[in-house]
């Protein structure tokens, strides 16, 4: 060993000499938190394509009434595979791809608590991603019966039950969602132990930036519901392989009983989704607000609170089984609960931006955009906590709608921020301006077409998951607006990709710190060398780059 | 990224604000493209043109909530626009940084509290309609209907009338129908949403709603809780009747089938093939329990759960291969010759 | 940021494939549930295999490797003050930023004014069911059968007659609400321009008055009538009142930033945290 380390110092050549193999195998058996921050990244981009084709071919199908394009069978693994793929395979990885990436450089530590462990999450990540796909092959292939799943993303039993769901295409589901769920725990006890035993000298609890701050509560909110998940998944194969009964209702299982363990992870789910991008949201809007966050604790204690009701909710996806009146009342008020924190970061946002001088760089864009757009769904969320109205609105396209809005209008808008805020941090390179307007403009004029009309859809009546509908509904022209939308959403993705190609490309220098930020990451070379930081910093509040920049008035003065 | 860049930048809330224009009147072009489209619109089930209770109760809480929500949509996202365009940053701000402010007490008490009392005064509204609007035993006088959901059929037996029907519910105005729901296979949802919200249908349990409809005509709804392939052919199909056509109606299917002698070799290829198996027609052959119920069956106006209009040329269509309308459907293509396929046809039509 | 001694290589763990390894062993593992059995043994030979790399990795010793220090023309430079300036708010002092604003009630002012004006509308209340139905109890139990359903329960049957358990549920909310409208009260009256007691005690339980009348022919069809509004403004008006009352003759106490450094230092007492000597 010893004479290997001397060695690595100088056989390790420069870029020139080292083939791509070379390369291949630095990234595969990378432990480098930067490294598989950037690959959980970039393989959630790649499912988001195929997500994001298979949502067109579904609005495709549903442009004009009694459409034939895509067989009925066909249109259900779509969707299941589309809810599927975008949850577990673009919005988790993504989310801890931008934790992994940026927690340890934020609170100034040279890796994660665990890199080996880091890497083993990711590929587990990768590879139940890849099993679940591997349905559209193997499982007709092998044995017949089907292709892809078709049961649903939350997967209702006793439709997942051999006597409605024969072959292996729901095996493939239960598999991959298995198997990615071990990646994602894994990964989550890496932020919460980094975060909490690796913050550099000076880095207390109530200096971290609040993007930590919200990890840390989506971490918790991964631990708590994750484990829940896999244990019905394992009940499940249980009940397919073994011949066990726990929700086959034919022998007399219970159906409701799946629906209480989803939702316990399902509801928390959606928080573990969304905080990453109230997150990113608030490292973006200081910076180009050019002011220190407003109510930082007030912000962090409403993420705490957000983190502790998420598991108190999950049931208000339940308003229509029948729970009775009891659980109605508690679910209905607890889920109201919820928009007590959520509106107390919307208004420190705002009281952040007021009275500074907003610069509306790509970043800042999309994280306007996201304010006006989560304050739509969390209202609409908070029409459909009201258990009556939503006796009517459960499972209709207003609720598709609003959940679209929260993980699209409220998670992907701050993604895009994020990728435009970061990418010159993680390559070096800029990201075109113009090209980011053309990806934020179309894409956003799409987004509105395509969910703002999908609420009037739901208020016409029209259920979800159906393949098609007749012609004297009167929904046909809202699905067709709805479908148009779809088309400017794609023209925005692939100008967002022209726009990282180009980024590479064009090798437009970033430089440390592109945009006067304040946070440890940008005190470092971009990209950052592999041990992040010479020497670990020491930090004196919780801007430590003000304090360098405006040493007259330095923040710690005053926190 | 100098100073010139952001100054362009500033510009862009123009191009938002032209964005924003552009799709309002996208939209407004589409709501009248829409209205002229509802010329031709027979039946659009939407909850908010309720004709029943609970639908109209459950309407005007909607619409409260929909109020609040819009009143509070509306403060923020003004305080918004006003945010981003009063302090949007100008030529030279570059220069200087904003006084920089870490939060005030007072206002942030302000905006938790206000948002808990709303919760409270919204939690009390909810909370008191969910306790109206509940009923687990049937009020005195309602009629009683038990429902049973298959892929991807509905099942319909009336109580107290020994009768069972599919897919067409048929009420009386003015008295509260009482609807046990029952499943025998997946999950369904009964859904239709000018009468009642909606309930599911799960297996082993047995769930109820009601609904009192105060005029009479056809609504239409459908199966709302994802159940397998063709869930989007679960249609549904509810007549409100006045009380005495409600009688005749009623009267009607309590009747066992007619037999009417010209179909007779139509009638004996039914029995002697698999359609006995699922199929009942009651003073026939009443074996069948897995397919509904065909005694009445011409008085139904729709076959497959509303997958085709029920007239001879579709029954002709749908024995034929059912996957014809119905893709996925569960009865099987019964493989019988044209010849055959006719005669049962007609065999069929004379079940009124 | 101090700049140590200047360093060739930082250790940093060693980079493996063995996770790697071990995570596609055990996916073959599971994946031959739906393939075939020979996948498990594959699966768990390779998964084996990686586990033993993983521990070699840890056990007997860490596997470091160290990596080159960037050369100084790849470092980002050392971060140098900017000459943008800083704005400062006037009603800071010494230039200083400031946490707004300068003074507040207390939270006890909020609460104090929420007893208070809870009392007070408990008495109108109670004089307004004494003269309308003959009862001290019809006003709560009134109430009552607005909150009953909060706990799935049905309202009184009888409006007239004193019930524990009602009242209690009834008072719990009603205390809830007083002292949760007391801070509100409390923060944002002295916001307001001119007189608090007007804003308080006239313009704000009008409002709400208004917007209650507005909702409760949406909210149950049947209750407009049984509500009197005469009596519910002035019981509105008797809490807007006497609490803003309250409110405004409290004196305000001022925020933390008017101590010195020192004072505030005890918040966080760290070994960063910023000098002992006063700043003033």
């Amino acid at each position: 060993m010893a004479s290997s380390e001397g060695l690595s110092v100088s056989t390790v050549p420069k870029d020139v000499d080292r083939t791509w193999l070379d390369h291949m195998h630095e990234w595969v058996s990378t432990v480098d938190h930067k490294r598989l921050g950037v690959l959980y990244i970039f393989s959630g981009l790649f499912f988001f394509i195929l997500g994001g084709l298979e949502a067109t071919a579904m609005r495709a199908q549903l442009a004009i009434p009694a459409n034939d394009l895509v067989e009925p069978a066909e249109f259900n693994r779509l969707f299941t595979m589309h809810g599927t793929t975008m949850v577990f395979l673009v919005g988790m990885p993504i989310v801890t791809g931008f934790g992994n990436y940026l927690i340890p450089l934020m609170i100034g530590a040279r890796d994660m608590a665990f890199p080996r462990l880091n890497a083993w999450g990711f590929w587990m990540f990768f590879f139940g991603g890849i099993v679940l796909y591997m349905s559209y092959f193997a499982s007709m292939g092998l044995y017949g019966a089907g292709t892809a799943p078709d049961v649903g993303w939350f997967a209702y039993s006793p439709l997942t039950g051999r006597a409605f769901s024969r072959g292996n295409a729901t095996d493939y589901w239960i598999l991959g969602i298995l198997i990615s769920g071990f990646g994602s725990m894994s990964g989550a006890i890496n932020m919460l132990t980094t975060t909490l035993t690796m913050r550099c000298p000076g880095m207390t609890m109530r200096r971290i930036p609040l993007f930590v701050w919200m990890m840390l509560v989506v971490s918790f909110l991964m631990l708590l519901a994750l484990p829940v998940l896999t244990a019905a998944q394992v009940m499940l194969l249980f009940d397919r392989f073994l011949g066990a009964h726990f929700f086959d209702t034919q022998a007399g299982g219970d159906a409701v009983l799946w629906q209480h363990f989803f939702w316990f992870f399902g509801h928390p789910e959606v928080y573990i989704l969304i905080v990453p991008g109230f997150a990113y949201a608030s490292e973006i809007i200081p910076v180009f607000s050019r002011k220190v966050i407003f109510g930082y604790v007030t912000m962090v204690a409403a993420s705490i609170c957000i983190g502790l009701v998420a598991v108190g909710v999950w049931a208000h996806h339940m308003f229509t089984v029948g729970m009775g009146r009891g659980l109605d009342i508690w679910f209905a008020i607890i889920t109201m609960v919820v928009g007590i924190p959520t509106g107390i970061k919307l208004f420190n946002w705002i009281a952040t931006m007021y009275g500074g001088k907003i610069r509306f760089r790509v970043p800042m864009l999309f994280a306007i955009a996201f304010i006006g757009q989560f304050l739509l769904a969390g209202l609409t969320g908070i029409m459909l906590s009201g258990a009556p109205f939503t006796w009517q609105l459960s499972d209709s396209y207003f609720v598709v709608a609003h959940f679209h809005y929260v993980l699209i209008g409220g998670l992907l808008f701050t993604v895009f921020g994020a990728c435009y805020f970061w990418f010159p941090k993680m390559f070096g390179w800029m990201m075109s301006e113009r090209l980011g307007l053309w990806h934020f403009v179309l894409f956003f004029i799409g987004f509105h077409l395509t969910f703002t009309t999908m609420h009037i859809q739901g208020l016409l009546g029209m259920p979800r998951r159906i393949y098609t509908y007749e012609p004297d509904r009167g929904w046909a022209i809202w699905n067709a607006i709805t479908s148009a939308g779809v088309v400017l959403q794609g023209l925005g993705v692939a100008f967002f990709l022209l726009a990282i190609f180009m980024a590479f490309r064009q090798k437009k220098p970033a430089g440390p710190d592109p945009w006067d930020a304040w946070t440890l990451e940008w005190s470092t070379s971009s990209p950052p060398p592999e041990y992040n930081f010479l020497s670990l910093p020491e930090v004196r509040s919780r801007r430590p780059l003000w304090d360098l920049k405006h040493p007259e008035d330095p923040d710690w003065e005053h926190e | 990224m100098g100073s010139a860049s952001f100054r362009i930048k500033g510009g862009l809330l123009s191009i938002g604000i032209a964005g924003i224009t552009a799709f309002l009147s996208f939209l407004a072009l589409s709501a009248v493209a829409a209205k002229a489209f509802a010329a031709e619109v027979i039946q659009t089930p939407t909850p908010f043109e309720p004709v029943s209770e609970p639908a109209h109760a459950i309407m005007d809480f909607g619409l409260l909530i929909i109020w609040i929500c819009a009143a509070i949509f509306f403060i923020v996202f003004g305080l918004l626009i006003y945010t981003i365009i009063r302090y949007r940053a100008k030529a030279g701000d570059e220069t200087t940084e904003p006084a920089q402010i870490y939060g005030s007490e007072q206002l942030e008490l302000a905006w938790t509290i206000t948002p808990v009392l709303i919760v409270i005064i919204l939690g009390l509204i909810t909370a008191g309609r969910i306790v109206a609007l509940d009923k687990t035993d049937p009020p005195e006088g309602s009629l009683g209907i038990r429902v049973i959901g298959h892929q991807w059929w509905w099942e319909l037996q009336y109580e107290g009338y020994d009768f069972i029907t599919a897919n067409e519910l048929h009420i009386p105005v003015d008295q509260t129908a009482f609807l046990t729901l029952h499943s025998e296979d997946v999950i369904h949802s009964f859904w239709v949403p000018q009468l009642s919200g909606k309930t599911d249908l799960i297996p082993n349990r047995t769930n109820q709603m009601w609904m009192h409809p105060h005029e009479t005509g056809l609504y239409v709804g459908q199966c709302a809780e994802y159940c397998g392939t063709q869930h989007a052919h679960m249609l549904l199909r509810v007549f409100v009747h006045t009380q005495p056509d409600f009688e005749r109606w009623a009267a009607e299917q309590q009747q066992l089938a007619t037999r009417v002698a010209s179909v007779d070799l139509g009638r004996e290829t039914f029995e002697q093939t698999a359609c006995v198996n699922c199929h009942t027609v009651r003073g026939v052959t009443e074996i069948g329990q897995f397919g509904p119920d065909l005694t009445h069956l011409m008085s139904r106006t729709t076959i497959g759960a509303g997958a085709a209009a029920n007239n001879r040329e579709n029954l002709i269509a749908w024995i034929t291969n059912p996957d014809h309308f119905k893709p996925g459907a569960r009865m099987p293509a019964m493989k019988l010759s044209p010849q055959k396929i006719e005669l049962v046809a007609d065999y069929l039509t004379t079940l009124k | 940021m101090t700049e140590n001694e200047e360093k060739e290589s930082l250790s940093l763990p060693a980079s493996t494939a063995a996770p790697l390894f071990f995570a596609f062993g055990l996916v073959l593992l599971l994946a031959s549930l739906v393939t075939n059995v020979i996948f498990a043994y594959v699966g768990a030979v390779i998964a084996v295999l990686g586990a033993h790399g993983w521990w070699r990795e840890m056990l007997p010793r860490e596997h470091i490797e160290p990596v080159p220090v960037q050369p100084l023309s790849e470092r980002a430079p050392e971060i140098t003050p900017q000459p943008a300036s800083v704005e400062h708010l006037v009603v800071g002092e010494d230039g200083h930023r400031v946490r707004l604003p300068l003074e507040y009630h207390p939270y006890a002012t909020g609460l104090r004014a929420g007893i208070a004006g809870g009392i007070a509308m408990a008495v109108v209340g109670g004089i307004h069911g004494l003269v309308a139905a003959g009862s001290v109890w019809a006003a709560f139990n009134g109430f009552a059968s607005i909150v009953m359903p909060l706990f799935g329960a049905s309202p009184p049957p009888d409006m007239l007659s004193f019930h524990p358990g009602i009242m209690v549920a009834a008072l719990g909310v009603h205390i809830a609400l007083s002292l949760l409208i007391g801070i509100v009260y409390s923060s944002v009256l002295p916001m307001l321009p001119g007189h608090p007691r007007l804003w308080g005690g006239i313009v704000a339980p009008i409002v709400w008055t208004a917007a209650g009348w507005a909702a409760v022919g949406l909210v149950t069809p049947d209750g407009a009538g049984a509500v009197s509004w005469g009596w519910f403004i002035a019981s509105q008006i008797a809490f807007g009142l006497v609490a803003g009352e309250v409110v405004s003759r409290s004196t305000p106490v001022r925020t933390l930033q008017s101590y010195t450094l020192s004072g505030r230092a005890g918040l966080e007492a760290t070994p960063a945290q910023g000098h002992p000597e006063d700043h003033s």
